[in-house]
């Protein structure tokens, strides 16, 4: 059973039900903080961290002594990461998606991948809780390679709690995806409201089941 | 264009394409600048009013070209 806690607008209690749930169920859980771009699971539950490990994406490098300027990797990259250009090919490493389309077509074989370093996967446990926590290297403008690898950690033999990061984007539909169930925080105010409806919105194209917690004060 | 990101490399490459010599634009971001210098076509920026106005400005060689981008990148 995999469930992930998610809302639309920060601040609205994700994090306290997700380690809350974390505590009841202890030994038989294991809780990912895929809020990669500021983890703050491990605030509440002060895990002892075991293991850490980075995480990169390759990235082309273009040897341009072997280059014949054919253009095939930029024809296939879809975000402009690869540009053959006049007499030269340009790479934009912190653009690639790191598919590798572009090396795989070279008949030149001259474009090498290289690694771009993502962040870093820490695990351990919170008393007999299993957790892990992604957390993104400052500067590096791309979440989801992250937080996949992140969720490579599930243990299938546990209930599993995802902690997703706030909004409808792409790393909140990167969390959720794969999820049985979603569980949306929010908070009764405009801004809540306002903010879940479009979390909502977002998720139910993925015909996940959803239930909503209102935190009152 | 339709790009999340790398517009400005998409649209340098497509006028690279057309063998533009010059370009005119108000400001000009880093991965457009990079991939514009690669193909050997000279970005003169701060321009703004009328193409009418800004051809004039070339003819009288009134235009300042870039040697660096003139503006952040998601400008």
């Amino acid at each position: 059973m995999i469930v992930a806690v998610a809302s639309g607008k920060g601040g609205t209690g994700k994090t306290t039900v997700a380690t809350s749930l974390g505590a009841v169920l202890g030994t038989r859980s294991q809780i990912l903080d895929c809020d990669v771009e500021e983890p703050n699971c491990h605030i509440l539950l002060k895990p002892t961290i075991l293991t850490s490990d980075t995480v990169s994406l390759p990235v082309p490098s273009v040897d341009l002594k072997k280059c014949s300027l054919c253009g095939k990797c930029g024809e296939v990259c879809q975000f402009s990461a690869i540009v053959q250009i006049g007499k030269t090919v340009i790479a934009f490493p912190e653009l690639c998606h790191g598919c590798g389309s572009c090396s795989m077509l070279c008949p030149d074989k001259a474009i090498e991948e290289v690694p771009r370093n993502l962040g870093v996967i820490e695990t351990g446990m919170a008393a007999n809780l299993e957790f892990v926590q992604g957390r993104i290297r400052i500067g590096e403008a791309m979440a989801p390679p992250l937080i996949r690898a992140v969720k490579n950690r599930i243990k299938s033999n546990k209930f599993v709690i995802l902690d997703a990061p706030p909004g409808a984007s792409c790393p909140v539909i990167t969390t959720v995806k794969g999820a049985d169930f979603v569980i949306m925080v929010t908070e009764p105010t405009p801004f809540g409201l306002n903010d879940l409806e479009i979390a909502v919105e977002a998720i139910e194209g993925l015909g996940i089941p959803i239930g909503v917690v209102i935190k009152q004060i | 264009m339709n790009a999340f990101r790398g517009a400005g490399i998409q649209a340098a490459k497509t006028i690279a394409e057309k063998n533009v010599d010059l370009l005119l634009t108000g400001r000009c971001g880093p991965n457009a600048f990079t991939t514009l210098e690669a193909a050997g076509i000279k970005v003169g920026i701060e321009q703004s009013g009328t193409i009418r106005e800004a051809i004039e400005r070339v003819r009288t060689n009134e235009v300042k070209f870039a040697d660096k981008p003139n503006a952040e990148a998601h400008w």
